[in-house]
């Protein structure tokens, strides 16, 4: 069943669509990868699920449950997990601090944030202040402040950017190991095509704010217009 | 009100926005390249009015007006080399006051060269009198004000669009790391852009010296004014000052002229809080760009065994205190217990919050006033007095802080000392219930409490209970989605924290903190007037709070007590002490600065 439902979703701004109209499922356990050259909408969508941006028309759905109107911290509330572009952490708390602040965030008392710690793989550094971690480690405690709240949907926003080419591959295998294991719903945007190649089980590329192809990974690499987007030629 | 009434007070309004404009403008321009708040504008403009009545007694009033404008533009080049100039990569709170060290420099130095009194200017030769309009008579000069408003506009709008200069600071407002990144030469456009700003101050002042005597206290309500226009007109936009200026200075006029002055202050926060819910940038102003590579907290340790065993040597001097034969150490003590929970107050916001409160003596002064009121025209009892205090002031942090944590930065330090402001002044003029500039007399707790031991008790149990409770927030889970919303408030509602809840909320705790202090101090003093709550008591705050560091969560405290300690025997010993506690903020600012950098 889709964990997360997306219906004709569209945003503006002023002029400019940034979302025309996207629609598509992303199912529980499944990992989908969201691609598109630079302005292709990606963010702007990424934004419009977590309730950053008001979405002009359409709707969104989490489990049948509306999100269109819902502020960020309610819908991550309601079980979206969200690791931005540029890895947000509280800098001037440790690493444990910061799994402790996501645990609190919604009043769980049963997990310990050494679990999610060590699942990331930074339990030696766990009372480094983040301000002092290098950008790879936080990336990863940002994934562990974000699975310690066990979301059902959780959204990656191009998760690998800015990391050494070694260390995204760990990163992504991590992620996709702990989506199965806890049966969530994954959605990451990447522009590394090992990455959505290596580890989406379903492909969905965004062009100018539509949809221009979607399905598994060969058929995504397979297909024309797509062909035509990313190397101009037809 | 005939149309010939409503005809002269938009005059007369459209007269008074010309000098707030004036102003606003320059506050705007120096802000928009530099990113700094300049506190002291309004002491420029208060320099301006004294140097022009000093000067149209030599030179006459037409030649004293561009010459008092010109040295105040000098006086503003000599501050941006010497000493802004060191400061434009520190974080805005240690900007902030070193500019308001130049608040209390400057009111020394006129205090020190044209004495107390309020200086009364000459009329302009040739707009002495009055024309007819309408059937009443209007101030021919106040028609040249009017006039100078949309001029020097016109001026700066030609000089910012038509000229190479005027593009180069529309860039650094825009972007300036980008603007320097092409070559712009930062130091020049610094120090033209608050030459200009100074000169605008200067010739504000200097125009207003018919309509208005040259006093010590206009710089402070001047700039409160001036922030109030900037925020509603959008700051570092000159059309939305100008905007606003007219908007707040028309609305002014006619709260005057319909008999109801004491609505002008009421009618001000109405505006300015219908344009901050609908336009949080003001009206012509677009959200702050990103400032890119802004400091880091560090963490906020929990206390170290050293440290517990200072406090805990303190807390036993404190209670053996009263045994000591010198009872005016007593008196200096309570003050500091006092202060120490104002500063412990502030601190929550600054320091966990991230939000330097530039108006927390309202939240002071609420709890004060309550306090006292209670004591004396609802005769409550010591103790339900003290609670009223504690009361008013969440009260009042929760209605403004309503409004303070939808902005952030300088909008939301600007936003706290123009609520400040209103409250300082709704104070002072309502004489009926708050005795105006007098204040309130014979405060004094229960026959139990009368001794100064007694109450020194009360106090010392008080304060140290409040400033423990508000230490150990900091380390309950409010107190982590406090400093998450600061560290990263995208992050923090990504993980589900409502940030402006947890913001609202440490205001509102803050402010009942310093309610509890204001209403102590009542008590302790007997009597309270306006300054209880002034511009100068918030400012007191947040000098105690860096002077203790605000990484700290200890250091407010001891910083509170140093610097009471310091105010009472410069106060008592130096004539010239403001000035002297404009050095102290000075020299700890850029050493501070230093320090960190």
């Amino acid at each position: 069943m889709a964990i997360l439902s997306i219906r004709a979703l569209a945003k503006a701004y002023g002029g400019v669509k940034a979302l025309a109209g996207v629609s598509f499922d992303v199912a529980a356990g499944e990992i989908v990868a969201l691609i598109g050259p630079n302005g292709a909408g990606k963010t702007t969508l990424f934004n419009v699920l977590n309730g950053q941006l008001a979405a002009d028309s359409g709707e969104v759905l989490l489990e049948g449950t509306s999100l269109v109107g819902c502020a960020p911290h309610r819908v991550a509330r309601l079980g979206v997990g969200r690791t931005f572009q540029v890895a947000a952490t509280f800098g001037s708390m440790t690493a444990r601090e910061n799994v402790q602040v996501a645990l609190q965030a919604i009043h769980e008392r049963h997990y310990k944030a050494e679990t999610f710690l060590e699942r990331v793989g930074v339990t030696e550094r766990a009372d480094t202040p983040c301000a002092a971690f290098a950008y790879g480690e936080l990336k990863r405690v940002e994934l562990a402040m974000v699975l310690a709240q066990r979301p059902r949907l959780l959204l990656m926003d191009e998760p690998t950017a800015g990391m050494a080419p070694e260390e995204r591959g760990a990163l992504m295998t991590l992620a996709a190991e702990l989506a199965r294991s806890e049966n969530i719903a994954v959605l990451f945007s990447e522009h590394d095509m090992d990455v959505v190649f290596g580890f989406a089980q379903r492909v969905v590329a965004l062009h100018l704010g539509e949809v221009i192809a979607e399905g598994s990974p060969d058929e995504v690499r397979s297909n024309p217009r797509l062909r035509e987007v990313y190397l101009g030629d037809a | 009100m005939t149309s010939s009434a409503v005809l002269l007070q938009l005059l007369n309004g459209l007269a008074g926005a010309s000098s707030l404009f004036l102003v606003a403008a320059g506050l705007s321009l120096i802000f928009g390249v530099s990113r700094i708040v300049n506190f002291a504008h309004g002491s420029l403009y208060m320099l301006g009015m004294y140097v022009a009545v000093w000067l149209s007694g030599r030179v006459g009033f037409w030649a004293a007006v561009p010459l008092a404008a010109l040295a105040v533009a000098v006086l503003g080049a000599c501050i941006e080399a010497s000493l802004l100039r060191r400061i434009y990569r520190a974080p805005e709170l240690l900007q902030l006051l070193a500019t308001f060290a130049l608040v209390l420099l400057a009111r020394d130095f006129a205090l020190w060269a044209w004495g107390p009194e309020d200086l009364l200017g000459p009329r302009a030769p040739g707009l002495a009198g009055a024309v007819e309009i309408a059937g009443q008579a209007f101030p021919q000069y106040d028609l040249l004000l009017i006039l100078a408003g949309p001029l020097v506009f016109a001026v700066l709008h030609f000089v910012l669009t038509r000229t190479r200069w005027g593009v180069l600071v529309r860039a650094a407002t825009q972007d300036r790391e980008m603007a320097s990144a092409l070559g712009v030469n930062q130091r020049w456009l610094f120090t033209g852009a608050f030459t200009l700003g100074a000169a605008l101050a200067g010739l504000g002042g200097a125009l207003a010296i018919p309509r208005e005597p040259a006093s010590l206290g206009i710089d402070l309500a001047l700039i409160s004014d001036a922030f109030v226009i900037v925020v509603v007109g959008g700051l570092g936009s000159i059309p939305g000052a100008f905007v606003a200026a007219l908007l707040i200075g028309v609305i002014k006029a006619f709260c005057i002229g319909l008999g109801y002055s004491k609505l002008t202050l009421v009618a001000e926060f109405v505006v300015m809080a219908i344009v901050l819910i609908l336009r949080p940038w003001g009206l012509l102003g677009r959200p702050q760009a990103e400032v890119r590579g802004t400091w880091t907290e560090v963490p906020i340790g929990r206390l170290s065994k050293r440290g517990a065993i200072a406090i805990a040597l303190l807390a036993l001097l404190l209670v053996v205190l009263p045994s000591l034969p010198d009872q005016y150490v007593l008196v200096l003590a309570t003050d500091m217990l006092v202060f120490a929970l104002f500063a412990a107050s502030l601190h929550l916001l600054m320091g966990p919050g991230g939000m330097a409160s530039f108006g927390h003596a309202a939240y002071f002064g609420l709890g004060a006033y309550a306090c006292a009121l209670a004591a004396l025209t609802l005769h409550w009892s010591t103790a339900a007095a003290l609670f009223t205090g504690w009361g008013a002031g969440a009260l009042g942090a929760a209605i403004f802080g309503w409004f303070c944590v939808r902005l952030s930065g300088v909008y939301l330090a600007m936003l706290t000392l123009a609520f400040a402001q209103i409250v300082w002044s709704t104070v002072f003029q309502w004489d009926a219930v708050t005795g105006g500039s007098n204040g309130l007399v014979g405060i004094w707790p229960e026959e139990w409490l009368a001794s100064r031991t007694a109450y020194y008790y009360v106090v010392l149990m008080v304060c140290s209970y409040a400033i423990f409770l508000l230490w150990r927030m900091a380390h309950t889970p409010f107190g982590y989605a406090l400093r998450a919303s600061r560290d990263s408030p995208l992050r923090a509602s990504a993980l589900g924290i409502n940030v402006r809840a947890k913001q609202w909320e440490s205001f509102i705790i803050a402010g009942s903190a310093a309610g509890v202090a204001g209403a102590l101090f009542a008590f302790s003093k007997g009597s309270i007037s306006p300054e209880t709550l002034s511009v100068q008591r918030s400012v007191d705050g947040l000098v105690m709070v860096l002077l203790g560091g605000a990484h700290t969560l200890t250091g407010p405290v001891w910083g509170a007590a140093a610097f009471t300690w310091l105010q009472d025997t410069m106060a008592r010993s130096v004539e010239y002490w403001r000035a002297g506690i404009g050095a102290v903020i000075l020299v700890l600012v850029f050493a501070r600065w230093r320090f960190s950098a």
